[in-house]
């Protein structure tokens, strides 16, 4: 990895702040997945939480 | 310098122009598309009651965020790869094989490719993928809209990357490219996107719908249904002008602006912008006008404007503006019809996604093999007919309709497809939001009793309500209002008053 602002990636003119070979490339994007996947799965737990926590208060129409 | 130099550095000044405008026009579609989102995201809270209106907004939001990095993942590879996906050269199937996974197209879409990011020798990369981003984008608004207050907003993410970043690109693939076996096989024609966007999302909602069922109150015992009705009508209409609005980014980033400088559409037939602002004008009118003739109702007239505008997408550079009147008209009546057919069916789509992207989508498709048949192609593709714009219109109904039911029951087995009975009687808002739509309003019946207060903003709902300001008025009666109308409004035939004479 180089911290360069500015870095070339393989030669060619494709640039790349702080990434400099494909491995880094792909282990920020999985990074990428990652956290997408995370979000979805927290959503769900909040979701189920969140609807057992109304299930249980008493009904509004008594 | 002599001539042949000055002539090279003309051409080179030009080629520079012309790279430079292809990004610039780009670039400002892809900023008027996101007033679709803008559009519906208005659109769909208006459309919900106000229990539910920021679930609606959040949906769409998240939809929006969502779609833009699983784009980038795997959408855009799909949509250069895919495009013989599942026929292998000798015309069997190969699931696995078909995939173009060595071609310089498939590679530079993969995303860690030197394309994918920051390259000072690619200027078309980055603003053909963020229009077709939003392309993708486009499609899960599409589909939110019929599944708002009863959603939950992770199945919601779920099928919405499912439909954005695989199904509709790889329909796309199929139908929306030059080298689509869709194209080469049956010279299906669809330049702005009817069946690829339209018909699949459409139908993609009705994949969802099924498992989803009806929001509570929406049927009664006897299977008649109710009008749930939107808390702001204003807000839905409104929105509804601005998804029209960034349909004309949408619709002018269905144009190629050829590195020659030169208009084709997405099939590389020569094709220009004027064509297409006639046909989108014109369609749109025709819509509102058929909605309008068939229910007097602004909801459905700007429903209309929308499915005039996509019934003409498929033909819209070939349709003489006045055909392309007529066949916006035809899908402008034939949205409340649909409509009403869906909701008899048992379906509850909240805003006629259904209808109106669906059906209209398909009547599309199928208006350019009725008018437009014997067209040419370019290259190997064939001419246009009706018997490929229906085989076509079909392949894009299923390929929308059967993952959604598919990934809809799955999701409904697990429990994940829809919020229990008892936070959609309360509303969403309250249960999940930390925010509230009209906080000056006491809309909830009653504090969720259990739900802790939470820092940073999330309402504390152990509190009580506050009391009702005042007992609303009881309902007049029409006698009531008629003794005070003005003097000469209940003439006969309801004529105006006379005028007073000099």
């Amino acid at each position: 990895m180089n911290a360069s602002p500015v870095e070339t990636f393989d030669g060619a003119a494709a640039i790349f702040t702080f990434a400099a070979s494909e491995g880094t490339l792909k282990g920020i994007f999985w990074a990428m997945c990652a956290v997408l996947v995370a979000v979805v799965v927290s959503s769900i737990i909040h979701e189920i939480r969140v609807g057992a926590k109304v299930a249980r208060r008493r009904d509004p129409r008594g | 310098m002599n001539e042949e130099a000055v002539q090279g550095a003309i051409d080179a000044a030009l080629a520079g122009h012309t790279t430079i405008n292809l990004e610039i026009y780009y670039w400002w579609c892809t900023a008027l598309m996101i007033a679709i989102h803008a559009g519906f995201l208005a659109y769909e809270m208006g459309a919900s009651r106000s229990k539910n209106a920021l679930a609606s907004g959040v949906k769409n939001i998240l939809a929006f965020a969502f779609m833009i990095p699983t784009f980038f993942a795997f959408g855009w590879w799909i949509y250069m790869s895919g495009y013989s996906f599942p026929f292998a050269a000798d015309g069997s199937i190969d699931l696995l094989g078909s995939w173009d996974t060595t071609g310089d197209y498939p590679l530079a879409a993969l995303p860690w490719s030197q394309n994918m990011g920051p390259n000072l020798q690619d200027q078309a990369s980055g603003v053909f993928w963020a229009a077709f981003t939003l392309f993708a984008c486009t499609t899960a608004s599409i589909y939110s809209g019929a599944v708002i207050e009863r959603i939950k907003l992770s199945a919601f993410i779920i099928t919405a990357v499912l439909l954005g970043s695989v199904i509709w690109i790889l329909g796309a693939a199929w139908g929306w490219s030059p080298a689509g076996w869709m194209v080469l096989n049956w010279g299906y024609r669809d330049v702005a996107a009817a069946g690829v966007v339209h018909t699949i999302a459409g139908f993609f909602a009705l994949g969802i719908l099924i498992p989803l069922g009806p929001r509570i109150g929406k049927y009664n015992a006897d299977g008649s249904a109710n009008d749930l009705r939107g808390h702001n009508m204003p807000l839905t209409v409104v929105g509804l002008m601005m998804i029209i609005i960034g349909f004309f980014g949408f619709l002018g980033g269905c144009l190629i602006y050829d590195p020659a400088g030169n208009w084709v559409n997405i099939y590389g037939v020569p094709s220009n912008l004027s064509a297409f602002v006639f046909n989108t004008l014109m369609g749109m009118a025709g819509g509102i006008i058929g909605a309008y003739f068939m229910t007097r109702d602004p909801f459905w007239m700007m429903s209309g404007a929308l499915g005039g505008i996509f019934s003409v997408a498929a033909g819209i550079d070939l349709f003489y503006p006045p055909l392309g009147f007529l066949v916006g008209f035809a899908g402008g009546c034939l949205i409340p019809i649909a409509a009403k057919m869906i909701e008899k069916m048992g379906i509850d789509d909240a805003v006629s996604a259904v209808a109106v992207h669906g059906v209209c989508g398909v009547w599309g498709l199928l208006a350019v093999g009725i008018f437009c048949a014997g067209y040419p192609g370019v290259g190997d593709i064939p001419a246009i007919s009706l018997a490929g714009q229906a085989k076509g219109a079909l392949v894009m109904a299923l390929l929308g309709f059967v993952p959604a039911l598919i990934i809809g029951y799955l999701l409904r087995i697990f429990g994940l497809l829809r919020v229990r009975n008892e936070v959609e009687l309360l509303g969403l808002d309250p249960a999940e939001i930390p925010s509230q739509a009209y906080p000056e309003f006491a809309i909830w019946e009653e504090a969720p009793a259990g739900i802790e207060g939470r820092p940073g903003g999330r309402p504390d709902y152990d509190r009580e309500p506050p009391p009702p300001r005042r007992e609303p008025p009881p309902p007049r009666r029409d006698d009531e209002y008629l003794r005070e109308r003005p003097e000469g409004l209940d003439r006969p035939g309801n004529r105006p008053p006379p005028t007073r004479r000099q």
